[in-house]
């Protein structure tokens, strides 16, 4: 396998053409030319920055992670806008029916990047767990009734893509990447994460990842490694690490429970990768190249196999301007070349 | 008849959300903000008494979330990190306290704060009373140098809370706790029971043992269910009739709260879309008129 692969989150900052008259125009044939058009051109910032992982070219036909799925099914409506924080707020939908999915989520972004790309890619789709978190429950008994009714949304939608892939991927394998930002909100639903991922990628073949970010403790999500029947992890590591040079546990605080990571991980006859945040999405500095060696570095005298590590953003780059972002990128992978040649 | 209460941050309208976003970049003045803010608030204060509700406090437009402002009007407090309000997808600003908090800001007078949002913590138009998160819930929510006590810290919160009522000329306080007492005893609330009528919506089960020693006795006691002992240490008892955290509108039944003096609602109103959260007040006015 190849060593320390270089990969995105997910989302990168729309361009101005696409994202000013967004809800205006989606389903229409002027949104499907603008949305490839700037799938275009952030795949070609993609490829310019180094990256061998292309993901779907930044997410640029959804506006959002949890709306897009959400207004694609039946059963969900949308009274208004909640807080996140401050003055910022989002759609959260309430679940009143019986969930169907009423057409595909991704099938034709992943249709378009496919044919417009000969590298690997991973697709991202939001996961059960937190589709259920962010929905107002008005309808199903449990909150697990509810998560394992998007698991079963989430499995329909990924057997069509596989049937897809099928067709567009020429040879190239399937990757799935499961967001589930919400993972470890509710330590005492644990269980009900696990269940819900798992039946959302129940009989898919491919290699099945979760990303996961800004969890309070990730030790909650390692403990459950061995249950979760995915291959690898990307998860945020650098917005809780200090911005100060060196490989000594104190410079390195927010890739310390990596250790835990692997106690757990050694456990297992199959090892999952980790594919480890090097790049804060959350400020505008660009992390030195030293900087995201360090970090690297610290990773692997921990993890030891660059076969199991995998570097990314924290998460996706939307909250960033696109030049800084392909800065960000770059970084990264220059900082990852540079390795490999110790290696 | 059974009394109603709204409390705590109500849901912004799509007017003011934009009305903010606007003054965040640059495009009107702090003024113009001033006087949407008090335009809307009236708006919320003719729903509120359309809807027959007898109790409700300032909707807390420019609040960010249940600790600005009143964290930002004082000295040996900061602000960290975002942070995950409970279990919620919403995150306030965590207090960061440094030494014992004094308020030092002038509270009543409409200004911007290093980091927003803009004072006062109250215009209290109407017959709008005070809300306050209890001392219990800033502690749980809050950071701490190592070398505070945090009974100090209880104690210094209770003296500036004392202060703004009597800044305000208000009696009436709704103090807001969204944590569980366990075995902590909240009788250090007493010199702020002696001159002002304090509801405290209160979060689990709270027993006698959280209420002992308290010499002066709570306008209303908030409970998630009924617990006549606690009338030891309250005039009256309250029911959460309505909930915060699901758009489906309830149907609330005569026998269901016969124990409660105050219908309210669990959790304040922000966790709601705004239009959800009109029509649940509208639900529990007439509850309130129907008990």
């Amino acid at each position: 396998m190849k060593k320390l692969i270089t990969q995105e989150i997910g989302s990168f900052r729309k361009p101005e053409y696409l994202a000013k008259d967004f809800h205006k125009i989606e389903g229409t044939e002027e949104f499907r030319k603008l949305a490839e058009r700037a799938t275009i051109e952030t795949l070609k910032v993609f490829d310019r920055s180094g990256l061998d992982n292309l993901g779907v070219g930044g997410e640029m036909y959804r506006w959002e992670m949890y709306e897009h799925s959400a207004e694609r099914m039946d059963g969900i409506t949308f009274y208004g806008m909640v807080r996140s924080f401050d003055n910022r707020y989002y759609r959260k939908g309430s679940v009143i029916d019986k969930l169907r999915r009423r057409v595909p989520f991704h099938l034709d972004e992943v249709d378009f990047v496919a044919k417009n790309s000969h590298k690997a890619l991973k697709i991202p789709i939001t996961g059960p767990y937190t589709m259920m978190e962010w929905s107002f429950n008005d309808y199903y008994e449990s909150r697990e009734d509810l998560a394992m009714e998007f698991a079963r949304i989430i499995n329909e939608e990924l057997k069509d893509m596989e049937k897809l892939w099928g067709k567009v991927s020429g040879g190239r394998k399937l990757e799935i990447q499961i967001d589930e930002p919400a993972t470890t909100t509710h330590p005492h639903e644990m269980d009900i994460v696990v269940d819900s991922i798992n039946k959302s990628v129940q009989g898919i073949d491919g290699e099945i990842s979760i990303h996961v970010c800004y969890s309070s403790d990730y030790r909650l999500l390692y403990d459950r490694i061995p249950d979760l029947k995915i291959d690898g992890y990307n998860l945020e590591y650098s917005n809780r690490d200090t911005l100060e040079r060196g490989v000594s546990d104190q410079k390195r605080t927010g890739f310390q429970d990596l250790k835990y990571f692997k106690q757990i991980n050694d456990s297992l006859q199959k090892k999952k990768f980790v594919g480890i945040g090097v790049t804060d999405v959350h400020i505008d500095f660009i992390e030195p190249v030293e900087l995201i060696e360090d970090r690297i570095n610290y990773t692997l005298g921990i993890l030891s196999d660059p076969e199991l590590v995998r570097i990314n953003p924290d998460c996706g780059l939307r909250t960033r301007s696109r030049e800084i972002g392909e800065e960000k990128l770059k970084n990264m992978v220059i900082a990852r070349d540079n390795i490999l040649k110790k290696l | 008849m059974v009394k109603t209460l709204v409390y705590g941050i109500y849901p912004r309208s799509a007017r003011l959300r934009r009305s903010y976003n606007r003054w965040e970049r640059g495009l009107i003045n702090i003024e113009e903000l001033s006087d949407i803010i008090r335009e809307e608030k009236e708006i919320y204060y003719n729903h509120m008494e359309e809807s027959g509700i007898h109790q409700y406090t300032d909707p807390l437009f420019n609040w960010y979330d249940i600790l600005r402002p009143v964290i930002l009007s004082m000295k040996n407090v900061r602000l960290g990190p975002l942070t995950r309000y409970l279990e919620t997808n919403t995150f306030y600003r965590m207090p960061e306290f440094e030494g014992i908090p004094e308020i030092v800001k002038n509270i009543g007078e409409f200004q911007e704060l290093e980091e927003n949002p803009p004072l006062p913590l109250y215009q209290l138009d109407r017959r709008s009373s005070i809300f306050l998160p209890s001392p219990y819930t800033v502690i749980k929510m809050s950071s701490f140098t190592d070398s505070i006590n945090q009974k100090d810290i209880l104690n210094a919160l209770i003296r500036e809370y004392i202060k703004i009522a009597k800044a305000y000329e208000r009696k009436e306080i709704v103090l807001f706790d969204s944590f569980p007492y366990n075995d902590n005893n909240i009788s250090y609330l007493d010199p702020l029971l002696e001159n002002n009528d304090v509801t405290l919506v209160t979060a689990g089960n709270p027993g006698e043992k959280n209420f002992k020693g308290l010499k002066n006795k709570f306008a209303t006691v908030v409970l998630g269910k009924e617990d006549k002992n606690i009338l030891k240490f309250s005039r009256n008892l309250g029911a959460k009739a309505v909930d915060s955290h699901r758009t489906k509108i309830e149907g609330i039944s005569s026998k269901d709260y016969e124990w409660a003096g105050v219908l309210t609602h669990g959790d304040y109103m922000d966790f709601l879309p705004r239009e959800i959260a009109d029509i649940k007040v509208n639900v529990l006015g007439k509850a309130g008129e129907r008990q």
